[in-house]
């Protein structure tokens, strides 16, 4: 036997158990000190403790403890009918105001138009195109018939000119250019008339025909 | 658990007053005296073993009547006592620990000796300190134990016999052993 089958041994002594292996454990003993120390100690626990008196409560204690206890116990009873009696305060409560709304709100409430979150700026409509109406047909073709008249009227005071003078006899019967009664402002004003008439012509067909360009819209 | 136990309990639930008593009187030493150990202070045993007749009533419903009683009772008073003890920790206080916990002196004159076994039993850990004196003082078997720790049965063996060489080691340390106590039964 050796020093580990010793304490399995012990721990059968302090358990009560019985021992199997007397003898050889005696020899063990015999020749190991710390082992027959330890067996020693084991003997005098055994036989001490049994004489410890174990702690005993206070006189009255239980009358105490059960005092306590009941007191406790009505606490927590008074706790629970509390929470129970708030419980179904709170419960009727609620029924009360789910009846109130139901008979007295009105059953179809108008709906309103759910106002977002975001307020957005108003919407802008774009400029309407201003439409500008077709210029009138009158006003240049006016200017055309006055500038034409114009200039048939200078053209024929041209004409009467010349046929006065081709209907001479002779050349030394021809007036003298300035003599002529229809030539005040000479040939060279008349040039100039016709000159101006032309100008003007050109003028105003390209006043009408920036017009016209402007004015008209373009395919 | 026994039919007059299961009985009590159920006249217990019905908050009948002499069963509640009879109830604290039946196990009220299992309670106080391991409260006393675990604690080392009579008054804080005092207090947490009415805490823990509290705590059993207030959780009697919940108590699985198909098993023993008393394991379930002292794993409640354990675990308070860890409680107790982590909380007085954190207020450490000057407590004289031997005059607290003196229960009176033994039947004879070995007061030496069980003093030395208190004093040893004092300074174990706190898992061996409870099987310890669930075993020895209170005489409870390992499986209630093993239930009261909420622990393998094994392990509950491997801190007793733990237990058992410190304690043995202190007092052959404070040469309590003579030569001629190793007799065997």
């Amino acid at each position: 036997m050796n020093c580990l089958d010793c304490q399995d041994l012990l721990q059968k002594r302090l358990d009560g158990d019985p021992l199997g292996n007397g003898e050889a454990l005696e020899q063990h003993l015999n020749q190991c000190a710390p082992c027959r120390e330890t067996h020693a100690a084991a003997a005098l626990l055994l036989e001490t403790l049994p004489r410890i008196a174990p702690p005993g409560a206070p006189a009255d204690f239980a009358r105490t403890v059960t005092a306590e206890v009941l007191r406790d116990r009505r606490v927590r009873l008074a706790k629970m009918r509390r929470r129970v009696w708030v419980t179904a305060a709170l419960a009727a409560s609620v029924l009360m105001m789910l009846f109130a709304a139901y008979w007295w709100l009105p059953r179809t409430a108008p709906e309103e138009p759910q106002q977002p979150f975001v307020k957005l700026p108003p919407k802008i409509d774009p400029p309407k195109k201003i439409l500008v109406p077709p210029p009138k047909m009158p006003e240049p073709r006016n200017g055309f018939a006055s500038l034409t008249e114009r200039m048939a009227d200078t053209t024929r005071d041209h004409a009467k000119v010349v046929l006065v003078a081709a209907s001479l006899d002779g050349v030394e019967k021809l007036p003298a250019v300035n003599d002529l009664p229809m030539l005040d402002g000479g040939v060279r004003e008349a040039g100039q008339e016709v000159s101006d008439g032309v100008r003007a012509v050109a003028r105003n067909a390209r006043k009408a025909l920036d017009f016209f360009a402007r004015e008209m819209p373009m395919p | 658990m026994s039919a007059e136990d299961a009985n009590l309990v159920r006249r217990c639930l019905k908050g009948d007053e002499t069963a509640i008593q009879t109830l604290v009187e039946r196990f009220q030493s299992d309670v106080f005296g391991l409260c006393v150990r675990l604690l080392h202070h009579r008054q804080d045993a005092e207090d947490v073993t009415q805490e823990v007749f509290l705590r059993v009533f207030r959780s009697l419903k919940r108590w699985d009547a198909t098993r023993p009683f008393k394991p379930w009772l002292m794993g409640i008073t354990v675990n308070r006592c860890r409680t107790w003890l982590t909380a007085r920790t954190k207020r450490p206080e000057l407590v004289d620990f031997l005059h607290e916990t003196e229960a009176g002196p033994p039947a004879d004159d070995s007061l030496e000796m069980a003093r030395e076994i208190q004093d040893a039993m004092r300074e174990l850990r706190w898992e061996y300190r409870s099987v310890f004196v669930m075993y020895h003082e209170r005489g409870l078997p390992y499986e209630d134990i093993a239930e009261a720790m909420e622990k393998p049965v094994g392990t509950v063996k491997t801190w007793l016999h733990r237990a058992r060489l410190e304690v043995l080691d202190r007092l052959r340390r404070r040469g309590m052993i003579s030569e001629v106590e190793h007799e065997l039964p």
